[in-house]
């Protein structure tokens, strides 16, 4: 009998264990996405899970100065999360954000005043308003004008004063989009999880061409966003191929990788990017022909877009390792191998801010840190927010 | 866990792929051949399930006999058991590797649905490049979202009267009170933590459950087909309850 009741137990507690694995109870929302930042001056701006943080990233004032006075923005709203990228205005008073849902797929933009403090509007405003689903990709902001896409698929634009919609009507891929849109001249480009690349009207939100076209051979999934640079746009796909596509929506050149997230960033007509498998390309953004003898091989994969400056190409990865490498030939600078536990990884492009590379961790599930400072020159840690406790 | 939930990702895009993108088809498919790899496991347990069945009138007289005696009863009991090869740990580990499944099939459903970034990385590192075209999956079916619970509670209702059948039909009897009425009680208890299980968690996972209850009923039910061996009596049980072999029980009685 004894043994029977043990049984019992043992299947009491081992569903008991299985609830507590199966479920996340209390605290911070798990994270679905990774932190969107913009840094502006000295000033960081983090959307990271439940919080959109206001930091000063300066190296030499005290831990307890380092977040800005009234944040993290009071709008904590229960089900919301904030992962996309902010954008800023011209006049840098006003920040433009996208949230998305904790569970479920509905999002909305935000436009926060950062004098008061306050939320100046969101969209949507009514019930009958299109819902752009959860927004993971960041929001483009150009002249009064922000564009941004959503996981309902829609592509939109909208006016950055009031956020009404500039266009009749969203523009509808039929499939979820997770990145962010590239404006170039009066195009909008869009990668969405249909497999193709749009090109749309900024005007009115009307399709100008896609890319495969119909009839045209299919191409992988679309994860990451495009990037526009001179007469070409580039975009990454899970089948490893990085595509170059003319304004006319015309393949230029193809080049076979690892399998892509986020696009190339072009610096004096060479394009830096790396794949989910651990390598980094430079490239001729002409050609599509590599510029160093071979890719540089980091440890994790790379998912973001590096940011390149003053001759450095700077890379998180997703087994939490941070690199800078000579955007000559790919050596290694300095990197920093930060200890990982099973779930931290870099998924977003670090910044810099001053002499400081500005980048936001992606943690296992409940821990607090939101961004490092790092010395951009030896990759020393200057600081990490919030400190470490003593 | 990676080491089960990869393969199991794989497997069931693979179904995916050859099943006119069908997700829940798929994960049927998928269902029915873990509860076939996992049958040399779950097979014993049956058995020895079907055997305490076949006990019970044994039970029932030790339980006439030794009255509210606990201690002797459970000798006895116990005693009978082994003398008919019933195992009752036989039980524990089918239980904890299904639980393993379980939770790898969970993760498994709801990786190779990424349904959102952090999800579809992690897939992208799973998945073999042959499968990365099928990207993103087909999520939508009849009025499910198989990444998120149903709306309308069918399948938690399903999920709630399957797994009451499944414990009903495979409850081995108890001659002890305390511990059948706890029995009754987990008969009632686990269904429903399955259903709050699908209330809350994604559909897919509830189909899971429903085509994993159904499979170990039909095992129940065909292993019962199967004739059932010569039981022994328990020595401490009246020899009148020797329902086969009497010369066994004499045997015994000799030695």
């Amino acid at each position: 009998m004894i043994q029977l009741l043990s049984r019992r137990w043992t299947a009491i507690a081992l569903l008991i264990v299985l609830l507590g694995l199966l479920t996340a109870c209390g605290g911070a929302p798990p994270a679905n996405s990774w932190p969107g930042m913009i840094v502006d001056g000295t000033t960081a701006y983090v959307a990271s899970s439940d919080q959109i943080l206001g930091l000063d990233t300066s190296p030499d004032i005290s831990d307890n100065l380092r977040q800005l006075r009234g944040w993290p923005l009071p709008l904590k709203t229960a089900g919301v999360a904030y992962h996309s990228q902010p954008a800023l205005s011209d006049d840098h008073k006003t920040l433009y954000l996208g949230t998305d849902a904790v569970t479920g797929n509905s999002g909305a933009i935000i436009a926060v005043d950062l004098d008061a403090l306050t939320l100046k509007w969101s969209y949507p405003m009514t019930d009958t308003d299109p819902n752009p689903g959860n927004i993971y990709g960041g929001i483009v902001q150009i002249s009064n004008t922000l564009y941004l896409a959503g996981g309902n698929g829609y592509l939109m634009a909208l006016s950055a004063t009031n956020g009404l919609p500039i266009w009749p009507k969203p523009f509808d891929t039929g499939a979820r989009i997770w990145s962010t849109p590239a404006v170039s001249g009066n195009r909008v480009y869009v990668a969405s999880q249909d497999h193709h690349l749009y090109a749309v009207s900024t005007e009115d939100g009307t399709l100008v061409w896609k890319f495969p076209a119909e009839g045209a051979p299919a191409i992988g999934t679309l994860a990451g966003s495009p990037s526009v640079f001179g007469d070409t746009v580039y975009v990454g796909s899970f089948d490893g191929n990085l595509y170059a596509v003319g304004l006319n929506g015309q393949q230029k050149w193809v080049f076979k990788a690892g399998r892509l997230w986020d696009p190339p960033v072009e610096v004096g007509g060479t394009l830096f990017f790396g794949d989910l498998t651990g390598n980094v390309y430079a490239l001729d953004s002409k050609t599509g022909q590599p510029k160093w003898p071979q890719p540089a091989t980091v440890i994790g994969g790379v998912r973001a877009t590096p940011l390149v400056a003053n001759g450095v190409v700077y890379i998180g990865t997703d087994q939490f390792k941070v690199y800078a490498l000579d955007a000559i030939n790919g050596r290694s600078k300095w990197q920093v191998p930060f200890a990982a536990r099973d779930g931290d990884s870099f998924l977003s492009t670090p910044a810099l801010s001053g002499s400081v590379l500005v980048i936001a961790p992606n943690l296992a599930t409940g821990d607090p840190i939101r961004l490092y400072g790092l010395n951009k020159d030896t990759g020393a840690m200057l600081w990490r927010f919030p400190p470490a406790a003593k | 866990m990676d080491f089960l939930i990869s393969p199991m990702v794989n497997v069931l895009l693979f179904f995916y792929s050859i099943l006119g993108n069908s997700f829940p088809l798929a994960i049927v498919i998928v269902t029915i051949l873990v509860r076939m790899i996992t049958l040399p496991l779950t097979l014993p347990q049956q058995r020895s399930t079907r055997k305490m069945q076949a006990l019970a009138p044994q039970l029932e007289a030790l339980k006439k006999k030794y009255g509210n005696d606990r201690s002797k009863m459970s000798e006895a009991q116990m005693k009978l058991y082994k003398e008919n090869n019933v195992s009752m740990f036989g039980g524990c580990l089918p239980l904890i590797l299904q639980l393993f499944i379980m939770i790898a099939f969970y993760q498994a459903i709801t990786g190779a649905l990424a349904l959102n970034p952090l999800q579809l990385l992690s897939l992208a590192h799973r998945m073999t490049p042959e499968l990365a075209a099928l990207i993103p999956i087909n999520s939508h079916f009849l009025w499910l979202n198989l990444g998120q619970a149903d709306p309308f509670f069918v399948l938690p209702v399903l999920v709630v009267v399957t797994t009451y059948l499944q414990q009903k039909i495979a409850t081995p009897p108890s001659a002890d009170p305390s511990a059948s009425s706890m029995t009754k009680q987990m008969n009632i208890m686990m269904p429903l933590m399955f259903g709050l299980f699908a209330l809350q968690f994604p559909s897919g996972l509830s189909i899971y459950f429903i085509v994993s209850n159904l499979v170990g009923m039909a095992q129940f039910y065909f292993i019962g087909r199967k004739p059932k061996p010569p039981l022994a009596t328990a020595s401490a049980a009246p020899s009148r309850l020797a329902i086969d072999k009497p010369s066994q029980a004499k045997a015994k009685k000799s030695e």
